[in-house]
């Protein structure tokens, strides 16, 4: 269906990442924006912006009827969910769809199964993609975990099976530890995700974190564009994020690519989406999960492939097949990304808030900047302290690290503390292992 | 510049939009900085970044009781003014002297209620 007014369901850098795209392509964007927000960049950039509440997310960002309402209040015929906060959630996708507008994002019932990391294997076990050997079954009482931990064999990874971004996960090294782990773990669960039902998973010993890009379009066509390392995690949070993975050869690459494919063709898959594996030592690698949306680290991929993956998103929802077929597909170069955070590393990384009084953004050959921040704004603590990702990309791997580490020393943010020397510490460390 | 036993020449080049260009022992370098709220300067060079507070302009904080008993002047500069005398009485919050530092003037406040015993720095016009 044809569209021509975007609403962009977010906030922050991505909001502002979508909207640049959105315009560029001669259609208009509406923002959204809390009471918090109310001089946010994405504000000021979008064609038209819609107050909707108070800085809590309940009350904003995640309000489902006060989304619906901005868009037809404004005349926006398609929504974008950009990553977070609604993105991932299948009833906010049928609502928009049965409101009369355009999705900008997978079906509903692909998201559905793929937001449960047990129902996601379930679908695509029969398609030949390898799993990780485990335990994904409705019994959910401890003496069933204990027998599928003990014919798995340790060490074991506990996961929420609603979960993501690490909460609700332990590792578990061995028997003894079983039973707390799955207590701590399914508490966790409950209030994060308001499931405690959990899976196992025997635990990749040195595992590296493989993602592909994949696009489906509505005409039955999927394709991937390559990988991603982000084996830098701190927490189980991505710290830095490569493409294409130093670990990954051609052939390697063909085998994982077909196997991404294979995972969204399982569920139809229409749109961008992430395919996650593990990557043992030897060359095997496992199906961890699928992400039914826009990745944050979606930027290393555009510098290798030379494409714009929200214009495809666009593209897709409108009805148009994908542009390139897969031999179509080249990758050039190296591209790296770090995510710049409000935090303080010195002090177990707490979050830090207050008015950037000073933001410099790097430049220069190579360098590309994400943002969502400028000079004077409020850093408060409703949000993900998440303020720019800082991109480098270049012929080696070597340049474009290089490049990475002179745009972090360019890169300046006073008034609160940030994670720059960490970043920088981190690819100092990185460079010396190449 | 003095920073613990060792000594150094910074010649400032220019300092403007949240640059500061400076010279130190010929090498040209440039630092950022901003200000923030409550006397709070910000800066960066490099891989490090720090906020540090101005305690000449700070603001006596009435919770304070009596310290140490020493008062040393927190940064270089010259005396403009003094306002009290050895055997003095002085309540939280007054006055003691003005300095003056950076072309601007600083009035150094008692941080506690006390008596002036040593007068070490009220010779007027002291650098």
């Amino acid at each position: 269906m044809s569209f021509t007014k975007i609403l962009i369901a977010n906030r922050g850098e991505i909001a502002c990442r979508i909207i640049r795209t959105v315009q560029a392509l001669g259609y208009e964007a509406v923002a959204l924006f809390s009471d918090a927000d109310e001089d946010a960049p994405h504000v000021a950039l979008a064609d038209l912006a819609v107050r909707i509440g108070p800085a809590d997310v309940g009350e904003s960002y995640l309000h489902i009827d006060r989304v619906l309402a901005a868009a037809h209040k404004t005349g926006a015929d398609a929504v974008h969910p950009g990553y977070g906060f609604l993105s991932e959630n299948a009833d906010f996708a049928s609502r928009v769809e049965a409101a009369g507008l355009t999705w900008i994002g997978p079906q509903p019932e692909a998201i559905e199964i793929m937001g449960n990391k047990a129902a996601a294997k379930r679908a695509v076990a029969d398609s030949g993609v390898p799993l990780v050997p485990g335990y994904a079954g409705s019994e959910q009482d401890d003496t069933t975990f204990v027998a599928a931990a003990a014919e798995i064999g340790y060490p074991v990874m506990v996961k929420a099976a609603a979960g993501g971004g690490g909460r609700g996960m332990r590792l578990v090294q061995t028997a003894a530890g079983l039973v707390a782990g799955l207590a701590s773990a399914r508490s966790e669960s409950l209030k994060a995700f308001g499931s405690d039902e959990l899976l196992l998973e025997k635990a990749i010993v040195n595992p590296r974190h493989i993602e592909f890009q994949i696009f489906g379009d509505q005409h039955g066509n999927v394709i991937h564009l390559g990988e991603r390392d982000c084996s830098i995690q701190r927490r189980h949070q991505k710290v830095v994020e490569e493409a294409p993975s130093p670990a990954v050869s051609a052939e390697l690459r063909q085998k994982m690519g077909a196997a991404a494919v294979a995972a969204a063709q399982a569920v139809n898959y229409v749109g961008a989406g992430t395919v996650e594996f593990l990557l043992d030592e030897t060359g095997d690698f496992y199906f961890i999960e699928m992400n039914t949306r826009l990745q944050v680290e979606h930027p290393v991929t555009e510098l290798i492939t030379g494409l714009d993956l929200v214009e495809w998103q666009l593209l897709v929802a409108d009805g148009q097949p994908l542009p390139l077929t897969q031999n179509e597909v080249t990758l050039t170069g190296h591209a790296i990304e770090v995510r710049l955070y409000a935090e303080s590393p010195e002090n177990d990384f707490l979050p830090s808030t207050g008015t950037v009084w000073l933001y410099k953004a790097p430049s220069g050959s190579g360098i590309r900047v994400d943002d969502g921040l400028r000079s004077g704004q409020s850093i408060t603590p409703f949000y993900d302290a998440m303020v720019a990702k800082i991109i480098t990309s270049g012929a080696t791997r070597a340049i474009a690290m290089r490049r990475l580490r002179r745009a972090l020393l360019q890169t300046t943010v006073l008034g609160v503390e940030t994670n720059r020397g960490f970043l920088l510490e981190t690819v100092n460390h990185l460079r010396l292992c190449m | 510049v003095t920073s613990g036993e060792h000594s150094f020449e910074i010649v400032v080049l220019s300092c403007r939009n949240h640059c500061l260009h400076f010279e130190l022992d010929g090498v040209r370098d440039v630092a950022y900085f901003a200000f923030g709220l409550d006397n709070e300067l910000w800066l960066q060079f490099g891989l490090e970044t720090d906020s540090v507070v101005d305690v000449l302009l700070a603001e006596v904080d009435s919770a304070d009781s009596a310290g140490s008993g020493k008062i040393i002047a927190p940064m270089p500069g010259s005396v403009l003014r003094v306002d009290v005398a050895v055997g003095d009485s002085v309540t939280k919050g007054q006055s003691l002297l003005v300095l003056e530092a950076m072309k601007m003037e600083h009035t150094i406040s008692a941080p506690f209620d006390g008596v002036i015993d040593y007068d070490r720095w009220c010779s007027w016009g002291m650098g």
